[in-house]
């Protein structure tokens, strides 16, 4: 299977090992080689590849097992995606607990990582919203996991990067809507002393924020952007009107690498920023331009070209939190090798439930960079080490490059994470961050 | 409106089912894996749990006991509205060159069986006068190639025989659809590299509803298809004979 990742940095080769159905059983392969389960592939490094070894194509079981839409309960298969899942709940006026930015991730993948999305600040990850699963190991036993229940694995497999075992199934509690619209607001604001006034003041009453940022600005401008908040709107409409958006267009080929450079992306960057003219800016959006902008542009990550991009994504939880984010933002827009989408926002005081779960209170920052070779590794090594001096982490799911020294710093729990994965599993990414000591 | 699909759990029929399942239709799905038809009516009854879904396990290949299955059905169901044939094997061509147990598989599986059924399915709509017949078949029938012309010509001469049908079954107004798909990203296709023309199983379904609906006689699905083949077809055969597809 030649396959890379949403980064496009990695040419690995692996190969294809089909789950065995009735009863559920782990392919069998030749005895040095690890399986890897593998869903929509959105992950934008290694933590969905598994170099020379297997992955076990998750998409093949996306069936439903029980909708209650009484009470917002999904029973589903993991290898659902969550256009499939919101093709089915959103007519009920039931919506996603908590989404990220794509909507092409399947439910083990969500699981797997514990997704956030811009209703952290109140309502936490994804693993938060779980209620069940059950999980596929290698001696070929299923277990049923719960907060109550085999809660050492429950907490292992969320945010567990698929190495835990298979996840078949799961069980989550959705949210009831009124209504596929948002009520949203965008806000044109000058500093990162305005973002943080604006989160503080949109926090409470708003269920989504996020902001997006203009990396290139510089000084008194540093960490200007526009920030976005929503509700749900109380407007119903035709049930048979309510549909999953498709993409309204695909990138064929890989831009050329000059395409993306300082000078175009600035001049984008100033263009976004000014697309709007007035500070506020409401409007009644649908659901999908509201969570999944970028999903309208099919293969965006072509723009970057043959290269590829990284994407760094860290949270800082530190009192002076302001500081070490206006550090980050000042390296990145000194360096130049930034690009137009960024984003910041507040995570919230909700605990993520899984033992190499990312999200904890503080603000989290992500960017995508172009990939630039050595220059771009080069920032972020100086970027880990303001986010390691703010008791900050980095995101697996969005990682390429990050140390041994890193991993562990920010997963302090890893040894005993490690403690649960199984032998049959492995990942490019556990294998890069362990080094030496392996899995 | 109720529909009976024969071969519910192929990849195509899974999505046409859950089309039909949100357009209120009450299903009959026959199957021979009773796994994955149970899987499949759970799916489909999550979907929509206000409709009827029967499922019958049956190996549509045995064509000497068709007959027995069309009774089954009307015993769990008033009647059929519309039938779709969604079962078939693509088989192995290489194979199907020497053994003769893989091509008379074929065969029997995809075209002998398939005619038996819709002799039946034909006589049972004759009777109550209205009803649609939808059959599966594909591109590949259009012209033989030498890379797939053991199933290709199973799904020829399957459209051959729905073509007298349609003839026959006009004056009983009843409408005989012939589905040709090109590739979709399926079951069956799975151990081919996928391209630009691997189409959505989930798109392919809802055209295939549609075409249902509009009481249709043939369909191409994607429509891009018909031209594609329009062009392969008019192919003189002198130049077609030397391809190497």
């Amino acid at each position: 299977m030649e396959y890379q990742s949403w980064g496009k940095t990695f040419e690995f080769k692996q190969y294809k090992a089909l789950l065995e159905t009735n009863p559920f059983k782990l392919p069998i392969v030749e005895k040095n080689k690890f399986l890897l389960p593998h869903g929509l592939g959105r992950s934008y490094g290694d933590s969905c590849l598994n170099k020379d070894n297997y992955l076990v194509p998750m998409r093949l079981h996306n069936n439903f097992i029980n909708f209650d839409r009484d009470k917002g309960i999904l029973k589903c298969q993991a290898g659902c995606s969550l256009p499939e899942v919101l093709d089915l709940i959103v007519k009920d006026n039931w919506f996603l607990p908590v989404t990220p930015g794509t909507k092409y991730v399947t439910i083990g993948g969500a699981i797997a990582n514990d997704i956030h999305g811009k209703n952290h600040h109140e309502s936490g990850s994804f693993g938060n919203h779980l209620l069940s699963f059950d999980l596929l190991r290698s001696d070929n036993s299923i277990t049923h996991c719960t907060k109550t229940e085999n809660t050492d694995l429950f907490r292992a497999t969320i945010g567990g990067l698929g190495l835990t075992g298979i996840i078949l199934n799961a069980e989550i509690e959705l949210s009831p809507i009124s209504g596929p619209y948002i009520n949203q607001e965008i806000i044109k604001y000058d500093s990162l002393s305005e973002f943080f006034h604006l989160t503080e003041e949109s926090n409470s009453k708003f269920h989504h924020t996020v902001a997006w940022l203009d990396c290139f600005a510089k000084n008194e401008k540093l960490g200007r952007g526009l920030f976005i908040r929503g509700n749900h709107s109380s407007e119903v409409i035709d049930r048979d009107k309510i549909k999953v958006y498709k993409p309204i267009t695909s990138i064929p080929v890989e831009f050329p690498g000059f395409v993306l450079n300082p000078i175009t992306m600035k001049i984008f960057n100033f263009l976004y920023y000014n697309k709007q003219i007035s500070k506020y800016k409401k409007s009644k959006v649908y659901y999908d331009n509201f969570f999944y902008p970028l999903d309208s542009v099919n293969n965006w990550n072509k723009i970057y070209g043959k290269r590829g991009m990284f994407q760094y994504q860290c949270v800082i939880s530190y009192k002076d939190k302001q500081d070490a984010v206006k550090e980050i933002l000042k390296q990145i827009s000194n360096s130049k090798a930034g690009s137009f989408l960024g984003v910041i926002k507040t995570f919230g005081n909700k605990p993520s439930l899984g033992l190499l779960s990312f999200p904890k209170p503080g603000v989290t920052i992500a960017l995508d960079f172009p990939n630039k070779g050595e220059k771009t590794l080069k920032l972020f090594n100086n970027l880990d080490a303001i986010v390691k001096e703010a008791n900050g982490r980095l995101y697996p799911a969005k990682d390429s490059r990050m140390s041994n020294e890193m991993f562990k710093f920010s997963f302090p729990n890893y040894e005993e994470f490690l403690k649960y994965t199984d032998s049959a599993f492995s990942s490019s990414f556990i294998r890069r961050v362990l080094g030496g000591d392996n899995i | 409106m109720i529909t009976a699909i024969f071969g519910a759990t192929s990849g195509i029929a899974k999505e046409i089912a859950c089309e039909l399942a949100k357009r209120n239709h009450g299903l009959v799905l026959v199957a021979r894996d009773s796994n994955k038809l149970e899987t499949i009516a759970t799916h489909i009854s999550a979907i929509n749990p206000k409709i009827k879904i029967v499922t019958i396990i049956w190996d549509l290949s045995e064509s000497k006991s068709l007959d027995l299955l069309i009774s089954k059905i009307l015993s769990e169901v008033p009647d059929i509205d519309v039938a779709l044939l969604a079962y078939g094997i693509l088989g192995d061509q290489s194979k199907a060159c020497s053994e003769t147990k893989e091509l008379l598989n074929l065969i029997e599986t995809n075209y002998t069986s398939a005619c038996v059924l819709l002799m039946h399915l034909a006589n049972y709509f004759e009777s109550r006068k209205s009803g649609t017949i939808a059959t599966i078949t594909s591109v590949a029938g259009d012209r033989g190639r030498q890379s797939n012309y053991a199933y290709g010509s199973t799904k020829a001469g399957l459209s051959a025989y729905l073509q007298g049908l349609r003839n026959k079954l006009y004056s009983k107004n009843i409408t005989v659809l012939d589905i040709k798909p090109g590739f979709v990203d399926t079951q069956m296709t799975r151990h081919l590299s996928k391209n630009l023309l691997f189409a959505d199983p989930k798109d392919v379904a809802i055209s295939i509803v549609k075409a249902i609906q509009a009481k249709k006689d043939y369909l191409y699905t994607p429509w891009y298809w018909k031209y594609i083949m329009l062009v392969i077809k008019n192919i003189p055969e002198f130049l077609f004979k030397r391809t190497k597809t």
